[in-house]
């Protein structure tokens, strides 16, 4: 497999003590494992010298503790770029997770489609086949931006946001996919609600999920859903929580 | 053990910061105002522990159980050990059955009150910081009791000849280097911004909102890495400047980054007041 970048695609900038690497943002999982890759890279070259690591959609954000100057910087990143064996990582792992669908948790989309049930199943049922990846968390302790939605079905977010959107609500902000780690409130189109959490802060690493990894949904019914939900609670197997498949 | 008699208008515990989960979407929390954070702690010589409390605007009413010795930092606000004034920067011995009290802040917003007692809260993600959701807490409540465990030094008065400047309390200017996203402002908007005062509209830990004159054009770009500091401008021309828990990324342009300095001067403002930019890159 090919590097999806080069040298010549990073642009250097800074944000106080905060370097940005920032390159295009290419729809596809190579790219996006690429820079999941180079950011690991990254971030175990200068772990001594970093409060944290970041990627978005178009940039390596490296939170530096001290003041750095990019001129010593710069050579090592795009030495870390030469040197890196993008060849040797392993796929991603894919991850099936659990949705219920049903009237209260898609009244975003009925209203998207002014109601119109059979635009509403095709939208859905096109949902549920896709494969999604994991690009990054923000917005929220938790909250993972998935890419893989095809510009076509592309949802605007709500002019005015709702005032609570759901813990587990899976919602659709642009070409972009959520999950609400928490009820919050929210501008982005609900489409249904996944009972399987996946971030606990009490548990190391808190996230089940690791940027780059794939997401494919499927339904559930509102027993299903009420089932899992008890089984969490309680600790106990449920066919539907066995969230990860190889692939 | 602090029993909290009044909670005042926002007090919460904070430490030097949660970092290292950024990436889980984790903001940093903290002390707002690290320099009257890092004042107290040197002011009371070596503790074990880093935690304040941090109030805003309005102070808490504490009765403390055990002897201590204590000291306020950051904005000047009413004070009173069993109704005798005390002033920030100086460190006090505080008796059993000894009332603090704070009331309005009068310079600047923000004040620490750092003991020599290691406050016990529990620690998430490496930070005893408050922050809600992610603690159970987002203040501490009236009625409830906040336990400590002695340090090894008790008393420590003899930090006199440490040396502090608060004139930054009443400072309006932040120090700013440009943005990312800078040249999104209109060529006469980059001269102006550092002329004139804006107007702070409201605020809270996770971040300022200020007001502008500069209405723009809606720019498409994807979110990008946000830190306590970062200036953002909206389509309307609202500025908004994130706050130790504001988000870590943010989907509008970042025309500014405040210096620490500059950050600090900023957390000391309320709303109604007034700010400036100062740039510390050399204007063309």
């Amino acid at each position: 497999m090919e590097s999806m970048y080069t040298k010549q695609d990073f642009i250097f900038t800074a944000l106080g003590r905060t370097l940005i690497l920032g390159f295009s943002y290419k729809q596809d999982e190579r790219s996006l494992h690429f820079i999941q890759v180079l950011s690991t890279a990254l971030h175990k070259h200068f772990k001594k010298q970093l409060e944290d690591s970041t990627i978005t959609f178009n940039s390596i954000n490296l939170f530096f503790k001290e003041d750095f100057q990019i001129e010593i910087i710069k050579p090592i990143i795009l030495n870390t770029l030469n040197v890196l064996d993008f060849k040797k990582t392993n796929p991603t792992k894919l991850w099936k997770l659990p949705v219920c669908i049903n009237e209260e948790y898609t009244v975003d989309i009925h209203d998207f489609f002014n109601g119109d049930i059979k635009q509403v199943n095709a939208y859905i049922e096109r949902f549920l086949s896709l494969k999604f990846y994991l690009v990054f968390y923000g917005f929220l302790p938790g909250f993972p931006y998935l890419g893989g939605l095809p510009t076509e079905m592309a949802i605007p977010r709500k002019a005015t946001p709702s005032r609570l959107t759901q813990k587990g609500s899976v919602a659709i902000g642009g070409d972009q996919v959520g999950i609400y780690p928490q009820d919050s409130p929210g501008g982005w189109n609900v489409l249904g609600n996944c009972p399987i959490p996946l971030m606990d802060f009490t548990k190391s690493p808190p996230n089940l999920i690791e940027p780059a990894g794939r997401i494919q949904f499927f339904k559930i019914s509102t027993a299903e859903y009420s089932e899992v939900l008890t089984s969490i609670e309680n600790n106990t197997d449920h066919p539907c929580i066995n969230p990860y498949s190889h692939d | 053990m602090i029993e909290v008699i009044d909670s005042g208008f926002y007090s919460s515990i904070q430490d030097q910061g949660r970092f290292g989960y950024r990436h889980l979407g984790v903001p940093v929390s903290g002390a707002m105002d690290q320099k009257a954070f890092d004042l107290a702690h040197q002011l009371l010589g070596e503790t074990s522990d880093f935690s304040s409390i941090e109030c805003t605007l309005i102070g808490p009413i504490l009765r403390f159980h055990e002897l201590c010795s204590l000291v306020l930092t950051g904005a000047h606000m009413q004070a009173w050990v069993n109704e005798n004034p005390i002033q920030n920067n100086i460190p006090i011995v505080i008796l059993p059955g000894d009332v603090l009290k704070l009331r309005r802040a009068i310079k600047g917003l923000r004040t620490y009150i750092k003991i020599n007692q290691a406050i016990i809260s529990p620690v998430l993600l490496g930070s005893t910081s408050f922050y809600k959701p992610l603690t159970h807490h987002a203040v501490i409540k009236k009625g409830s009791h906040i336990f400590c465990i002695k340090s090894e030094k008790v008393v420590n008065k003899s930090n006199a000849r440490i040396r502090w400047d608060d004139s930054y309390l009443l400072s309006k200017d932040l120090a700013v280097e440009k943005g990312p996203e800078f040249n999104v402002l209109s060529k006469a908007f980059q001269q102006q911004i550092f002329h004139n005062d804006f107007l702070i509209n409201s605020q809270n830990r996770m971040g300022y909102r200020i007001s502008s004159p500069f209405s723009m054009d809606a720019v498409s770009m994807l979110s990008g890495a946000v830190r306590p500091g970062t200036v953002q401008i909206t389509p309307s021309g609202k500025l908004l400047i994130a706050g130790v828990d504001g988000q870590v990324s943010g989907g509008y342009p970042r025309i500014f980054q405040l210096t620490e300095e500059g950050l600090n001067v900023l957390v000391q403002k309320k709303e109604g007041d007034t700010i400036s930019f100062k740039s510390l890159d050399k204007l063309a």
